[in-house]
């Protein structure tokens, strides 16, 4: 599958922006980033994205570029709310769903998949989540304690519990999804 | 590196620590040596730039490589070690380096974006910061003065003054935040970062001489010198000085970008990005460009689409009762701030006339095409 243009990926992040708003009411964009990455590397939407290890876990300097480009373009914007600010899909998102419906269409799936298991949680657990399938698709050790271990030696204020308990939910979704 | 050294000393401030992040400030004597590190990153910074700046590095560098990229080869020179060697105590230049490219750009040259840890984060907050960074209070002030114009103004006394380290509510890491009696001076450095760059850094003239320059640029070098010797050799002096002979030369390499320099013979806008059209067609300036391209030729069009720079302004601000928020809950300047994209399409000034007539009569036409996606 060839690596989507950049109306192709602002499609698909504003269709995760509106359903996730759908469904819970708050979408920052660690949530945004996470979800990316999940996608991307969990259920092979073919994103592009470059991720690196950050403050958070897995994150994409260049999809933080991509979400200025989409609130220029207004196909999403920033919504304060007591929380933080939260994405929100954009007047433009109907220029999105006319150009790009097999795009949408195709991937919808997985951007089902990323709010049903993502939406609704914090920073925190989003980051110990996130950094589980980053080690999970980047080690060669397979076993639950390897990976909760490298989550550790980066990640130290996670705990051994909170860095296996990560792990092995990643474990299922990925049954889940061979299945 | 003065604005560093002054950020430094107020957020750093005894009488400025805020309880929540009193943990994180290291001792008295790590701490001056800290001091000395952010001035230095402030200092050196923009030693990478190629001459006129940004003008031509996306050209001219290569693999993708940014200023910052050779701003670290320089810190890492023999040279540069034997400066920083003699200083006591004496700063590490890798650790200079990190903080003066900051993590993103680390990142992706150096090493990975985690080496900077929760201190190094805020210490290359001061000089990278999107909020605060004195790299672009520093810019914005010094270039709207040559330049002449007074919306790049603000008031930066009382900017600094209100800064402190401050753990944002959410998020939940220390980060470089305001009082909330600073934060009208805040949004002034906001709003004159965007009259910048739609005035003066993306106006339509400076971004065909851009063109013009780095055409030259590439067409006299070939390719930039990126050793170190190399590149602090060639200043804009250089580069000035190369034009002048190319513009007189017909024969010289880059003489017709030289003489359009030169003679003030650039390209003109023939069409610029607007919200209507980008309504019909996201890729509209893409479109026009290349419709103008098929219509006038290749070598009388040049197009530049400038994405705009997404910038992280989500700031804690201390509020009067000690508590935290955000800027995005406190100010409806960064609750609504969306940095613009520019797009400009040039034609060739000999041209002008014909292509603004036939864009007229085409251009609907031309947004209307359907795209064709695969998925």
């Amino acid at each position: 599958m060839t690596t989507m243009n950049d109306l192709q990926r602002s499609a698909i992040v504003a269709t995760l922006v509106k359903d996730c708003r759908a469904r819970n009411g708050f979408c920052g964009e660690t949530m945004v980033q996470k979800s990316v990455f999940v996608m991307q590397e969990l259920l092979k939407v073919p994103l592009g994205f470059d991720f690196q290890l950050y403050i958070y876990g897995p994150f994409s300097f260049e999809l933080q570029h991509h979400l200025g480009s989409m609130m220029a373009d207004d196909m999403i914007a920033l919504q304060p709310t007591e929380y933080g600010a939260t994405f929100e899909a954009g007047e433009q998102i109907a220029y999105l769903e006319t150009h790009t419906p097999k795009t949408i269409a195709a991937h919808r799936n997985a951007v089902e998949f990323v709010v049903r298991h993502l939406a609704g949680r914090g920073v925190k657990q989003l980051e110990r989540v996130a950094t589980a399938l980053y080690f999970t698709v980047t080690t060669d050790d397979t076993s639950v304690e390897g990976r909760s271990k490298k989550i550790r030696e980066v990640k130290p204020h996670i705990t051994a519990d909170e860095a296996q308990k990560a792990v092995e939910e990643v474990d299922r979704w990925r049954k889940e999804l061979a299945a | 590196m003065e604005l560093a050294g002054r950020v430094f000393d107020i957020i750093t401030d005894e009488r400025n620590r805020h309880p929540d992040v009193q943990d994180i400030l290291p001792d008295r004597e790590t701490l001056l040596a800290w001091r000395k590190t952010v001035r230095l990153a402030a200092l050196f910074h923009d030693l990478g730039h190629l001459p006129f700046s940004h003008a031509a590095e996306e050209q001219l560098l290569p693999d993708g490589k940014h200023h910052e990229w050779l701003t670290v080869e320089v810190l890492r020179s023999v040279e540069m070690r034997d400066v920083l060697k003699q200083m006591m105590p004496a700063p590490d230049p890798d650790q200079v380096a990190k903080i003066a490219i900051g993590p993103e750009k680390w990142g992706k040259w150096f090493g990975k974006a985690t080496d900077l840890k929760e201190w190094d984060l805020l210490m290359t907050e001061i000089v990278t910061g999107d909020a605060f960074g004195v790299d672009r209070i520093d810019y914005l002030l010094r270039d709207s003065h040559h330049a002449g114009v007074a919306y790049g103004r603000f008031d930066h006394y009382r900017l600094i003054d209100t800064l402190r380290i401050l753990r944002h509510p959410t998020l939940d890491r220390p980060m470089i935040g305001i009082e909330k009696g600073g934060i009208h001076a805040a949004e002034a450095l906001q709003l004159a970062r965007h009259f910048m760059f739609l005035q003066l850094y993306y106006h339509h003239v400076r971004l065909a001489y851009d063109i013009h320059l780095s055409e030259f640029m590439m067409q006299w070098l070939k390719t930039y010198p990126t050793d170190v010797e190399g590149h602090l050799c060639m200043t804009d002096n250089e580069v000035l000085s190369a034009i002048a002979i190319a513009a007189a030369d017909p024969a010289a390499p880059g003489h017709d970008a030289a003489r359009r320099i030169a003679c003030r013979g650039h390209f003109r806008k023939v069409y610029e990005r607007n919200a209507l059209d980008q309504r019909l067609r996201a890729d509209a300036v893409e479109c026009i460009a290349k419709a103008l391209r098929e219509r006038f030729g290749d070598s009388a069009v040049r197009d530049r689409l400038i994405p705009p720079k997404q910038q992280n302004v989500e700031f804690p601000i201390l509020l009067d009762d000690g508590s935290i928020s955000t800027s995005r809950s406190e100010s409806t300047i960064y609750a609504g701030f969306k940095a613009a994209a520019v797009g400009v399409v040039f034609i060739d000034p000999e041209k002008k006339k014909d292509a603004m007539k036939w864009l007229a009569d085409n251009k609907k036409t031309i947004l209307s095409q359907q795209m064709e996606l695969g998925v």
